[in-house]
């Protein structure tokens, strides 16, 4: 099993509510900050769904999956309400 | 019809009134212009303008092009003007500061905007300044995180996108699979593009083939069930209280020749129906204070009192961003000159006023006001532009 942290940066918002969906396991995030999963090693693609700030104009939330501090990959939404995937390989 | 022709002849006449200015040569000009002043200030300290300006101006760290790309720095004819909520400055000289955690802590800084301008001589000497302050001290469009967080849970979040993350894992069964063959590759590629154009339009008619019809079907209901709420809840804060107080002067040759006070108050209602195209109720209390041309005593002789009560209703809105196009302002103002009347002007009056304003740009409106002035019986009529301000405060 191999740790994968999950960080997320919220810029122009005062806050969310998402979900991230990886390998069975559900996060979810208020805020921005960084919570770890463990996960086999092997491609996930990961659901991220959710909702940014209605009384933000411009809200971005940007989301990083790292292992051993390196980055698997990024995604950076500036939808308000959203469902995407990310491909994110484990190493 | 009518209509618009009317909107073509009036974008028309916009148009040839911006172009007929060379905006664009004469834009360039003025950013070449202010960076001259500006170097000019770094080696001759003891003229206009203060480090902080010349830091803004020879673009250091970027701040000048950041200024000129978020519209807080504007340059016109001569004149520079700088607009912008406390917030908006913030997160330019320092970005970090556009986290979430210092975003709802600056509320006060995004209820704050500030304005500043100067008006330069052929010497480039500044030859009048102007500034402005516009304070929301009632602002409800900011969301309640108690009622967002009642409304939307990690767990129906969970549940609404269940059947799309078992097309998720179709994929992701179909991108593990050991020893693929060529037909095993090409239907990766095809599902992986087939949840790759889903997450950009959350189009759930792309996910078929991943999942039965029913799912999709199930997924789509339980999705926009919860989007249309989320919309819902961002419409009504967009229509929340909205109660602002604030001043614009201008300052030259070492006298005031204008102050204006303002306190200003916008709430929406109306039916649930109404919530696409909302009215808005509106009221401003006005006190303008100026100095007439004739005027050389260096006072503000001239004082009106003003007040603005009205109802605002979108009529057209932009399908893309579902921003307003087409607006109509039914109401009436009371205006009281205190003092500095004109020959042949009347001390108070009551007009009924209705306006139509097209939008021509975001956040600039032309407006074409019609009034009933009670007191002459005769109907007035005016063309102006405005910014709407209410936008800053979002």
């Amino acid at each position: 099993m191999a740790k994968v942290k999950v960080k997320l940066t919220l810029k122009d918002s005062e806050g969310c509510q998402l979900v991230i969906k990886i390998g069975g396991q559900t996060l979810d995030f208020q805020g921005g900050g960084t919570k770890t999963v463990e996960l086999d090693p092997k491609r996930y693609t990961a659901l991220i769904a959710g909702f940014q700030d209605p009384g933000s104009t411009d809200p971005i939330a940007k989301i990083e999956f790292l292992q051993d501090q390196q980055l698997l990959n990024e995604i950076t939404i500036t939808e308000s309400s959203f469902i995407k995937p990310l491909r994110v390989v484990v190493k | 019809m009518r209509k618009i022709v009317l909107i073509k002849i009036l974008l028309f006449a916009f148009w040839l009134n911006i172009y007929s200015q060379d905006f664009g040569k004469k834009f360039e000009e003025k950013k070449a212009e202010a960076k001259a002043i500006a170097k000019d200030a770094v080696d001759n300290p003891n003229k206009n303008f203060k480090s902080i300006f010349t830091d803004i101006f020879l673009g250091g760290n970027g701040y000048y092009q950041a200024l000129i790309k978020n519209g807080i720095l504007k340059q016109g004819d001569g004149e520079v003007k700088v607009n912008s909520t406390i917030y908006g400055l913030i997160r330019i000289f320092d970005s970090t500061k556009r986290e979430d955690q210092f975003f709802k802590k600056l509320r006060w800084a995004r209820n704050i905007q500030i304005g500043a301008g100067a008006v330069f001589d052929d010497d480039n000497k500044i030859e009048a300044v102007n500034s402005s302050l516009s304070v929301a001290v009632i602002n409800k469009r900011v969301t309640n995180w108690r009622i967002f967080y009642k409304k939307f849970t990690p767990a129906s979040i969970a549940k609404a996108t269940a059947n799309v993350e078992k097309a998720f894992g179709v994929v992701e069964a179909l991108d593990n699979k050991e020893n693929k063959t060529k037909a095993d590759s090409a239907a990766y590629d095809k599902a992986a593009k087939q949840i790759e154009d889903f997450g950009k339009n959350n189009d759930f008619s792309l996910l078929k083939g991943l999942i039965t019809d029913e799912e999709i079907e199930e997924a789509k209901t339980q999705w926009e069930s919860l989007t249309k709420e989320y919309n819902d809840y961002k419409k009504k804060l967009t229509g929340a209280p909205l109660l602002t107080f604030g001043y614009e002067g201008d300052y030259g040759n070492n006298k005031w020749s204008k102050v204006n006070a303002k306190i200003e108050f916008l709430v929406g209602f109306g039916a649930k129906k109404d919530s696409v195209r909302n009215y808005d109720f509106y009221t401003g209390v006005f006190y303008n204070m100026s100095q007439d041309t004739l005027n050389k005593t260096g006072s503000l002789n001239r004082k009106v009192f003003l007040a603005k009560v009205g109802f605002n209703k979108v009529l057209i809105k932009a399908k893309t961003d579902g921003s307003s196009l087409l607006e109509v302002f039914g109401g009436g103002e009371y205006q009281n000159i205190n003092s500095g009347i004109y020959i042949k002007e009347v001390k108070s009056a009551f007009k009924f006023n209705a306006s139509l304003s097209f939008r021509l740009a975001p956040n600039l409106y032309l407006p074409i006001q019609v009034k009933w002035n009670t007191n002459t019986g005769r109907f007035e009529g005016f063309l102006d532009l405005k910014f709407d301000i209410l936008t800053l405060f979002k």
